[in-house]
């Protein structure tokens, strides 16, 4: 049986996956992201995670995430794992430096505070989620920059401005509506009582499926040599035939990929590839010089960051699939029971208010879960 | 639940908006010095054929045809170099290494010229060949 604290993170992993989700079913352009998974990282310090507890949250969350989008071999869970761990360690240093203070505390159950901010670097100063959100946007940004600068060359640093700006704003707008979800969340109150996680016991897990262990391996050898091959050859023509295969592996076993991603993947890399001319100038934009030589590197480069994500999507489960993959009674297998639940119900709550019909969906399903209900 | 029972607050104070402008202070002064990192010296190579350009921060080996033949550059440590080329004297490769704004090199015979810019546009190259450039080197015949 798992300890509280393991189903406590089990849970907020859970709703990280959810949020993530509903980002999704949000019409917006594929180049744009706000972050909404980072929300239960917000409440789970809201909450009063400690941080053991938050670093295994953090950590459950980035690599669900990876396994469900199925880029966990790829260039973009580099990104994710970079960008996630140093937001969640500066979201935490500030969260230890700045909150716990006596005067000014939010004391939503009208309880008194135990410590007084005893741990607290600043105990003048209190902040809000707004500050902590904005700190982990700015720092994730940052290190993404300087991490993609391998993928993507050094051309990545003329977006700067853009992803740093837009990192402030939306952060922003995610803390303050973090901010009054927590405010008025009666899913939150809940799971504040002392003794809900003592009865929010897992359900029974199902058995495992077994699976045809050499199809698997002889899947692994093919597309693994395609990737191989791909990272190490500097011919553009070899590393689009070494993609395409891959592309052509994960239709085979019937895994959905969506051609815009794909096709805004080729277009950046391309772009930013042309900050830095070299070669033949094939024309001229104002102060830029496209060139041949780094179109095709460009091209190359997109090549190379889109066999991983096929590799990667090849060998991650299908989503239906997840759950099965992981042993019955882990904090993984839990967060993925969790998510089922949450995302099922979610579908088949009417609330106009989305508000209500997120806190709505999250506290029936934790009370379906519980035995205090 | 955290034993010492600190908690965020949930409404918004005026630390928060300093914290808010220091933060976005911070963010324009980096995006300056991250987009202004691209911004370095290129070598623009001018032949009948055709204009190319080459950043120096990046090094290579790259041959370049020119009326008659081959010219080969090298790129290395933020200069440039004619290394080989069809010419019969080869003044352009004992010209040695050239990496400052306005230096210039070139291989007459060949038609093939190196003109050093702060600009990746191919104008300014047009600018030293008309005259018109800031600084303009003799001709290395």
């Amino acid at each position: 049986m798992l300890s509280q604290s393991k189903r406590k993170i089990s849970l907020f992993a859970a709703l990280c996956l959810f949020c993530s989700m509903l980002e999704l079913s949000i019409p917006k352009p594929v180049f744009i992201r706000l972050g909404f998974s980072n929300s239960p990282l917000l409440a789970a310090l809201y909450c009063g995670f400690t941080l053991p507890e938050f670093a295994y949250l953090t950590l459950l969350k980035i690599l669900l995430q990876g396994i469900i989008n199925g880029t966990l071999f790829s260039y973009a869970f580099v990104l994710s794992a970079a960008g996630g761990l140093s937001s969640a360690a500066a979201m935490y240093i500030v969260y230890r430096a700045f909150s716990g203070s006596s005067r000014g505390l939010h004391r939503g159950a009208g309880q008194e505070t135990k410590s007084g901010g005893k741990r607290t670097i600043f105990p003048e100063f209190s902040i809000s989620m707004i500050t902590v959100s904005e700190v982990g946007a700015f720092v994730s940004n940052t290190v993404q920059i300087f991490v993609s600068r391998f993928f993507l060359g050094p051309g990545v640093y003329a977006l700067s401005p853009v992803i740093l700006g837009f990192g402030i704003v939306s952060s922003f707008v995610l803390g303050l509506l973090t901010q009054l979800f927590c405010s008025n969340s009666e899913f939150l109150k809940t799971i504040q009582e002392p003794s809900f996680f003592a009865a929010f016991l897992p359900k029974p897990a199902k058995p495992m499926t077994q699976k045809t262990k050499t199809d698997r391996l002889v899947k692994i050898l093919v597309s693994s040599t395609c990737l191989v091959t791909c990272f190490f050859t500097e011919n553009v023509t070899l590393s689009g035939v070494m993609s395409f295969f891959l592309l052509i592996a994960c239709l085979s076993t019937k895994r959905k990929i969506r051609v815009w991603p794909v096709a805004w993947t080729i277009f950046r890399t391309v772009a930013i590839s042309l900050f830095v001319p070299a070669g033949r100038v094939l024309f001229s934009l104002g102060r830029l010089a496209v060139t041949q030589d780094s179109i095709f590197l460009g091209l190359h480069r997109s090549f190379v960051i889109l066999s991983t994500t096929f590799y990667s999507r090849l060998l991650v489960p299908k989503p239906n699939e997840v759950e099965s993959a992981f042993k019955p009674g882990s904090v993984m297998y839990l967060s993925m029971d969790y998510f089922k639940e949450v995302s099922e119900l979610w579908y088949k709550r009417l609330e106009k208010n989305i508000y209500k019909r997120i806190d709505n969906t999250l506290l029936t399903a934790v009370k379906r879960s519980s035995n205090l209900f | 639940m955290n034993s010492t029972g600190s908690r965020i607050r949930l409404k918004t104070t005026l630390f928060d908006i300093v914290f808010t402008l220091l933060l976005a202070a911070l963010t324009v002064y980096l995006s300056v010095r991250f987009a202004t990192r691209g911004k370095g010296v290129y070598a623009q190579v001018t032949t009948p054929h055709g204009n190319y350009v080459y950043s120096l921060e990046q090094g290579g080996r790259h041959e370049i045809q020119g009326l008659y033949g081959g010219t080969t550059i090298n790129i290395e440590n933020g200069a440039i170099s004619i290394v080989e080329s069809f010419c019969p004297n080869k003044t352009c490769v004992s010209k040695g290494a050239i990496s400052e704004v306005g230096e210039f090199n070139a291989c007459l015979p060949n038609g093939v010229s190196v003109y050093i810019t702060d600009s990746p546009s191919a104008d300014k190259a047009r600018e030293y060949v008309s005259g018109s450039g800031e600084k303009a080197d003799a001709v290395s015949i």
